[in-house]
């Protein structure tokens, strides 16, 4: 392939360049503030902004990670209204995060952004401690505002099941489920309303979990559902993704 | 999230203060990166980047915006300072195997010419505008952006052959 630089650009080449300039970082002022305008009225240019950010984002990681203080984060809870658990010094404690049920409390009431929080949260996290090893992990989504969970499954088909936030009425109980591309969803069991769920799947269930399989809750009866198909609405689904 | 701040927020804020320089501003903009992200958490791509690499996009995106909005001579340090063109590559290459997206990266940069390669770096550590980088190099603006784009472009051909 010949390199273009010396011919005239075509618009979707000076484009391009313009999303890479404005990555980089080198617009003054005027352009820097027209470009990032153009971000909400122009969506090609937006996919282009995207396209570099992937591209040079990983210089990122040359920078010193410096702490940052504590108080940042008692100003970021105050405004989105987080339960700050820890007025006192923030502490580290990576280890048993899983297991801290006010852990992901915190996350309740994320409504829209709830998706990309635990993303992010399963993408920085260790795995839990029942799955050491290679994991498949989900975070299933709010459909509505009812719930959100996750959901990770280890070696020797360990499910660890947490709920983020549900909001069931005491009738109810949440089911989990595969959902296949034929066939209908095939349930790997009622969850534990208000914490977590550790159980190891059978091996006819675990055969068909691999990443990009969707799994999904439903509101269901005591018990689960009665003839192992859902009757209940989907109140969160989301991904596997392998971690 | 208190505790996705406590994983993320070191890596943001080391970011925010080397654009910066300025640790109060840093501490603002920090905080806003996480509003942005927040309230921008529906712009997230997961195919197109990880997590981490998004949250640094947003950063690097909210404290260069408080550069340019601060002025054309308010840097508070002097240009040039600890941007030299020194390659500060603090990663083993085993690390770098790991990730194979600046694994790539770097190959791609060091088919550039030296001085090409450390005039992006220079400018994507330190937000530095066209003017400033024609100005710390002494040559005129128009070579500069000459430069630069066609650094760009060379170097997007060599990630996205």
């Amino acid at each position: 392939m010949s390199s273009r630089t010396d011919g005239p650009l075509s618009p979707e080449e000076e484009r391009s360049l313009l999303a890479a300039e404005f990555v980089l970082g080198v617009l003054d002022p005027a352009e820097w503030e027209a470009a990032q305008a153009r971000l909400s009225s122009d969506p090609a240019f937006a996919e282009e902004v995207s396209a570099w950010e992937a591209r040079l984002g990983p210089l990122a990681d040359e920078v010193p990670p410096t702490p940052a203080p504590d108080a940042v984060w008692h100003r970021i809870a105050a405004r989105l209204l987080v339960r700050d658990t820890r007025p006192a010094p923030l502490r580290t404690r990576q280890a048993g995060l899983w297991e801290s049920l006010a852990f992901w409390r915190a996350f309740a009431g994320l409504a829209t952004a709830a998706s990309v929080a635990l993303a992010i949260a399963l993408a920085v996290l260790p795995a839990p401690r029942e799955a050491q090893g290679p994991v498949l992990m989900a975070a299933l989504a709010p459909a509505g505002s009812q719930g959100a969970f996750l959901i990770s499954i280890g070696p020797g088909d360990a499910l660890v099941a947490h709920p983020v936030s549900l909001d069931a009425p005491p009738t109810r109980v949440p089911e989990l489920w595969l959902v296949r591309a034929e066939g209908d969803p095939l349930s790997l069991g009622v969850l534990a309303p208000g914490e977590r769920t550790v159980a190891t799947l059978p091996p006819q269930l675990s055969a068909g979990l691999r990443e990009g399989a969707t799994l999904a809750v439903t509101l269901e009866p005591p018990g689960g559902a009665p003839e192992g198909r859902p009757t209940g609405p989907i109140i969160a689904q989301g991904p596997l993704i392998s971690r | 999230m208190e505790d996705v701040y406590l994983a993320t927020s070191a890596k943001l804020f080391g970011i925010c203060l080397r654009i910066l320089r300025d640790r109060a501003e840093a501490e603002e903009v920090l905080q806003e990166v996480y509003m942005t992200v927040w309230r921008r958490a529906d712009s997230f791509r997961p195919e197109r980047a990880s997590p981490i690499t998004w949250l640094a996009a947003v950063a690097r995106n909210r404290a260069i915006d408080r550069l340019r909005s601060r002025g054309p001579h308010s840097r508070r340090a002097p240009l040039g300072e600890a941007l030299t063109a020194e390659d500060p590559r603090p990663l083993p290459d085993q690390a770098l195997l790991a990730n194979e997206r600046l694994r790539r990266l770097y190959t791609c940069l060091d088919a550039l010419e030296p001085e090409r390669k450390a005039l992006l770096r220079e400018a994507f550590f330190g937000g530095v505008t066209y003017l400033e980088l024609s100005s710390s190099h002494d040559v005129p603006l128009g070579t500069m952006k000459s430069w630069i784009r066609r650094s760009l472009l060379r170097l997007r051909e060599c990630l996205d052959p």
